[in-house]
């Protein structure tokens, strides 16, 4: 219940038109109650009368009443209708803002085929709830109150005999809404699970085929398709369980009526009119409690989606600006880490980094290097808080980063992670992603100095090239040098690269590392690698093992220190001292050739 | 028409929201309904129980008052409501068949055709998957064919139960009084007139709405993907405004579609009374001659009354088979992508690989109005030799090692292995003697080790961690909590890439494979991790045929032959140092990689 009243304070802002739409509905009732009133005159004063302009008499009222009714019900639908998008609306945009808002640990947590169930399927339960069956519900409820008065009020005794075959629905509905809720959770998790597989399979179809795995992955799916169609089944049981034996109450009701009725006009206590009037009045307790089993179902379908929509509307941006933030215009570009401690949420024993400590100057390139899951990545990822420290600093100007406003520190911060992601839009547009109002001349100047406007300009449509999922398609590295221009758009103070060149080969890395060392002139740059060639013309190295620095300095300086670094250097150049020997000896051989001498 | 073009219109049909009534598509689509034959004659019956029922109770109700109230008779209003009650019993197990039976065809065949695409797609080729973004894909799975379920289901029930509602009522009102039928349908060309109208007009109104709304998804899908990079970019008040922009014109599609969509039912009832006003006056007339019973005009009026509103569901239907029209196109254009790579009939097992592989004058394209993507490549690889693939982005290497793997065919000249053309063996067992690392590491939500186990799926706990030793994974693993049960996350996110690599690597070694194949596969391992591997690889490759993509030189020169292409043509082949001796493409290759290594500049050419 709690969870009904909350999605109802989205209905507050356009509690107007709530209670308009609530106004029509009692209006459309009334007539409803009243369209019967004159039938019965139709019949009993009408057509028992015996003149033709008496029927026509009422019959015309009859034909206006309904007219009334029409129009109020159809302004009612919209109206009411225009709450509920309203609310879905404003739904969807919250859900969206808290998406944008979350930390990159959420996502760690949850898959995308997750979100997105929710931001469709779930979103749509509500709005069909929200937008259409409450107000239903409410018709039905007062439709009912309404017409037991008027039936009590025409002849109770009759009307105790007709409700008393009802009595039974009270139990069925009770059982029904006590479980129905629950299958509705099973089908939607069930249905999360069974998009995951599917999604899984597909991405990853290079691998089921290399593997020749398709076998298995068909009978993965039929497991979760099955089980799909029988949590579908077992909330369709508890419905066909339901459904028809409310209707055949309702129409047992009938029965009563027309035997207890029949009998009572027979006996002289009321006329035909009032046994026809009767009859029709029934309808107004017939639809609501013939809907009512749907109804629920609808409701609890909707109790059960909208706990997965505030699951994440609640769930507190970790990561936000704090009140009274402090914008940064353009920060020099000094960074601090202070005895840094980082553990996952998830996994709060296992500290990533610990007790780290960095100072580097403005202007600075340090290269950070160590072995896979030592913190690198991390490392780079708290500068522009897309984690939080666990404990300890960073630290920008002497400013913790978690002081600043976020935007503003984003903006000076200017990032190319290794694994690229460019969006649904025109190279421009992907360019342009920092800065959307960017003139083309400064997108030609960025792709210049990423090495990315020669091959732009041999698309089929240069920079208006659409590229994405349904554009054309990009090899890794050109990826990466559309990435390298979308940061250095922005001119951000600080660059940070995040094994930006580690998927391309070895021509196309040496192109990007020309263009890096123009960017990278008068900007704070963090490098991540492994490759020794990208980071031994950093300004500093830093090795990182066990989330803590265990060396720090220049190239020579690392290698005098016969410590790790010159381990992993060794690690990665005895071969190429090998080769370089090889070289050697192989152009002593050849030196007479002329092709050497020039 | 080749795969290729198969795949281009197949592409054409992704934005359409509703076609026209294809009587070939209906007809397949209704060949679903075949397995349930006895469910659908349930259901069938039910429907009728529950529609003989409010077909009659009106008119025993009339009877009540004709022949119990209005003669005094009280036995027969007994009998009367009694039937009614018998009636509703009957009418109680007809909806209960109806709906559980209905429920059972909806249910079954929203699984069989779920499961029938998802085998269809497992047999298709990678070409088709290098097509089609994962989405789209898995809408059609999910929505597309749901939106056909839903028709067999909800609408087939719609149209039967209300066309023997409204086929049942229409005849009882004949055989009552055709004057006063004819009466009352003086309004039903006015009454056709706005449902026909209004349909027209919603159906492109609702489609709108789809539109919309598929528009807010895909958006949605898109930034939930690059989270990071707007996070990073700081773009997400931009992007917000543009969202509340989607979300607005959804809305107001909405409201435009219920406008029309709302006015249908009011309007119906309204017309509907002014029907009933009409037979109640000319009835009332011939009350007021003696020809017509009151207890007949209230029947007949009743009746009446029950005829709109399954005029008004039945047009509903008709927008549902509409859309489903355009699902049934997808889906059945995904069914009727013939695989490419199948099995031929006389296809035979391939025995145990000895590794000889043979490349016989291969010309291969991705799609006909492409150049040559290999151009003549000819080559012959020995049983244990490892052979480097070398060449820029682009220049074939990875096209090579697909048409190894069969997940494509050469346009011209074959590929072999101990001999037997690649196309004559059955599919699975070429690549179950074959494994591949791929250079993004993929992983399976899931533990780490049913990630390895997906390399041969009997492996015990103990291989497991053999081969997660061989790689160097199992000190990560042994630092994990959870260890070997560990979930990895959703495409293995919740470990980082080179650790996916590791993983892949461990996947491919406990496969046993007698071919193997690494693409890239270390290029983000860290340089230590590399090395184990490689020394580790050194021991694993023996009495194995290897191919090695890799742009480090490093990685490359141990390889008993490089084959170094550019543009789809091997241009040179050799061992490391008759290629330098040769001093042509791969010697340049060579001094590329050199420049800016540190040792590299002390051997400065004089």
């Amino acid at each position: 219940m709690r969870q009904l009243v909350r999605l109802f304070t989205f209905v507050k802002p356009y509690r107007g038109r709530f209670f308009l739409s609530a106004f029509l509905m009692v209006l459309v009732i009334g007539s409803d109650l009243v369209v019967p009133m004159l039938f019965g005159w139709t019949v009993d004063r009408g057509l028992a009368s015996g003149e033709l302009s008496q029927v026509v008499f009422y019959a015309g009222l009859l034909v206006l009443a309904q007219g009334f009714k029409s129009v109020t019900d159809y302004m009612q639908w919209v109206v009411q209708q225009d709450v509920g998008q309203n609310v879905v609306r404003d739904i969807r945009n919250k859900l969206f803002e808290r998406l944008q808002a979350l930390p990159v640990s959420f996502y760690r947590g949850m898959p995308t085929g997750q979100i997105m169930a929710r931001m469709t399927n779930d979103v749509e339960a509500v709005q069909e709830y929200v937008g259409w069956g409450f107000l239903v519900q409410m018709a039905g409820v007062m439709s009912i109150l309404g017409t037991t008065v008027i039936l009590f009020l025409l002849d109770w005794q009759l009307t105790l005999a007709v409700y008393v075959p009802m009595i039974p629905m009270v139990l069925v509905v009770y059982l029904f809404d006590k479980r129905i809720g629950v299958a509705w959770e099973r089908v939607r998790e069930q249905m999360g699970r069974l998009t995951t597989v599917l999604q899984e399979n597909i991405s990853g179809i290079r691998v089921v085929k290399a593997f020749a795995r398709e076998r298995l992955e068909i009978g993965r799916f039929r497991t979760e398709n099955e089980k799909n169609r029988q949590d579908n089944l077992a909330r369709l049981r508890l419905e066909a369980n339901t459904f028809p034996a409310l209707d055949m109450m309702v129409g047992l009701a009938f029965a009563a009526l027309a035997l207890v009725g029949g009998l009572r006009v027979l006996n002289g206590h009321g006329d035909l009119g009032l046994f026809f009037a009767y009859q029709w009045y029934l309808w107004g307790i017939i639809w609501p409690l013939r809907f009512l089993g749907w109804l629920i179902s609808m409701m609890r379908q909707a109790m059960a989606a909208a706990p997965r929509l505030f699951e994440i509307l609640d769930n507190a941006p970790a990561i936000a600006s704090p009140p009274h933030a402090q914008k940064i215009d353009r920060v020099r570009g000094e960074i601090r880490f202070k005895d840094v401690f980082f553990a996952f949420a998830d996994e709060p024993d296992r500290w990533v980094l610990q007790g780290l400590n960095l100072h580097i100057n403005p202007g600075e390139v340090v290269a950070v290097l160590g072995s896979t899951g030592s913190g690198k990545s991390l490392l780079v990822n708290l500068i522009p808080r897309f984690h939080d420290v666990t404990k300890g600093q960073v630290l920008i100007d002497g400013h913790d980063v978690r002081e600043l406003e976020l935007n503003s520190l984003r903006r000076q911060i200017g990032i190319v992670p290794q694994e690229t992601f460019l969006f649904s839009a025109t190279v421009r547009e992907n360019i342009a992603y920092g800065r959307p109002e960017a003139t083309l001349e400064d997108v030609i100047a960025a792709a210049k100095l990423a090495q990315a406007h020669d091959f732009i300009m041999e698309m089929p449509k240069g920079y208006d090239t659409q590229i994405g999922e349904r554009g054309v398609r990009l090899s890794g590295g050109q990826k990466q040098r559309l990435a390298l221009a979308r940061a250095i758009l922005l001119d951000p103070a600080i660059l940070l690269l995040d094994e930006a060149t580690s998927a391309v080969d070895t021509q196309t890395e040496h192109e990007i590392q020309q263009a890096l060392e123009r960017v990278m002139a008068g900007r704070t740059s963090v490098i991540v690698a492994q490759r020794l060639s990208t980071i031994k013309h950093a300004d500093r190295i830093v090795v990182l093992k066990d989330g803590v620095i265990v060396e720090e300095g220049t190239h020579e300086e690392l290698l005098a220190l016969g410590g790790e670094y010159t381990r992993i250097y060794e690690l990665q150049y005895r071969e190429s001292d090998e080769l370089a020997m090889e070289l050697a000896q192989f152009m002593e051989s050849r030196l007479p050739d002329a092709r050497w001498s020039n | 028409m080749s795969d290729y073009e198969q795949l281009e219109e197949l592409e054409a049909l992704e934005d359409i929201e509703e076609r026209p009534f294809n009587l070939a598509y209906f007809l397949r689509i209704l060949g679903y309904l075949r397995p349930y034959r006895r469910e659908t004659i349930w259901t069938a019956l039910g429907i009728l129980a529950v529609s003989g029922v409010s077909m009659f109770e009106p008119y025993l109700l009339g009877q009540v008052v004709d022949q119990g109230i209005v003669p005094r008779n009280p036995d027969a209003v007994k009998r009367y409501a009694l039937m009614i009650m018998a009636l509703h019993m009957l009418a109680w197990l007809g909806g209960r068949t109806r709906t559980w039976m209905s429920a059972v065809i909806g249910q079954g065949v929203l699984y069989d055709l779920r499961q029938d695409l998802f085998t269809h797609i497992q047999q298709l080729g990678l070409r088709f998957f290098d097509r089609y973004p994962v989405g789209r894909i898995m809408s059609r799975i999910t929505s597309d064919v749901e939106s056909i379920a839903r028709l067999l289901n909800a609408g087939l029930v719609t149209i039967l139960g209300e066309g023997v509602n409204l086929l049942g009522i229409l005849a009882v009102m004949m055989w009552m009084s055709w004057r006063l039928t004819l009466v009352a349908f003086v309004i039903l060309p006015l009454l056709l007139l706005i449902v026909y109208k209004a349909r027209t007009t919603l159906e492109a109104s609702w489609k709108n709405v789809r539109k919309s709304i598929s528009n807010i998804n895909t958006y949605t899908n898109e930034s939930v993907n690059g989270m990071q990079v707007v996070q990073a970019f700081a773009r997400e008040g931009h992007n917000l405004h543009k969202f509340r922009g989607l979300t607005q014109s959804a809305h107001n599609a909405w409201m435009q579609a219920i406008k029309t969509d709302e006015a249908i039912w009011p309007a119906v009832e309204f017309v509907g009374v002014l029907g009933t006003g009409l037979v109640v006056i000319v009835g009332g007339a011939m009350i007021l001659n003696e020809t017509l019973t009151i207890g007949f005009v209230i029947a007949f009026v009743n009746y009446l009354w029950r005829f709109w509103a399954p005029l008004s569901a039945m047009s509903r239907v008709y927008g549902m088979l509409l859309s489903a029209m355009a699902s049934a196109e997808r889906i059945f254009g995904y069914l009727d992508t013939a695989p490419e790579i199948t099995d031929k009939p006389n296809a035979r097992p391939l025995p145990r690989i000895r590794g000889e592989v043979v490349f016989d004058h291969v010309y291969f394209k991705y799609n006909p109005d492409q150049d040559w993507v290999l151009a003549d490549v000819d080559f012959v690889v020995q049983p244990g030799e490892t052979i480097a693939l070398v060449g820029h982005t682009g220049s074939g290497k990875t096209s090579i090692i697909n048409l190894l793997m069969r997940f494509y065919d050469p346009v011209r000249g074959a590929v072999r292995i101990d001999g037997y053309d690649l196309r004559d063996v059955q599919v699975n067992s070429l690549r179950s003697q074959m494994a591949i690392v791929l250079q993004d590491g993929f992983a399976f939500s899931g533990s780490i080790a049913d990630n390895i186990r997906y390399g041969r799926l009997d492996a015990t706990d103990a291989e497991i961690q053999a081969v997660a030793q061989a790689v160097h994974l199992d000190e990560f693993v042994q630092s994990l909590e959870d260890g070997y049960a560990y979930d990895v996350g959703e495409r293995g996110n919740r470990v980082s890439v080179g650790q996916r690599q590791l993983i892949a690597f461990a996947r491919a070694l406990i496969a046993d494979p007698r071919i193997l194949i690494l693409d890239e596969a270390t290029s983000s391992v860290d340089t230590e991790t590399e090395r184990i591997i490689q020394k580790a690889m050194t021991r694993l490759l023996e009495g194995r045929t290897a191919f090695i993509i890799a742009h480090r030189l490093s990685t490359i020169r141990h390889a008993d032959r490089i084959l170094v292409i550019d543009h789809g043509r091997i241009v040179e082949a050799g061992t490391h140092q008759e290629l330098l001796a040769r001093q042509g493409r791969y010697f340049n290759l060579y001094l590329t990689q050199f420049v800016g290594h540190p040792v590299a500049t002390d051997v400065e050419p004089a």
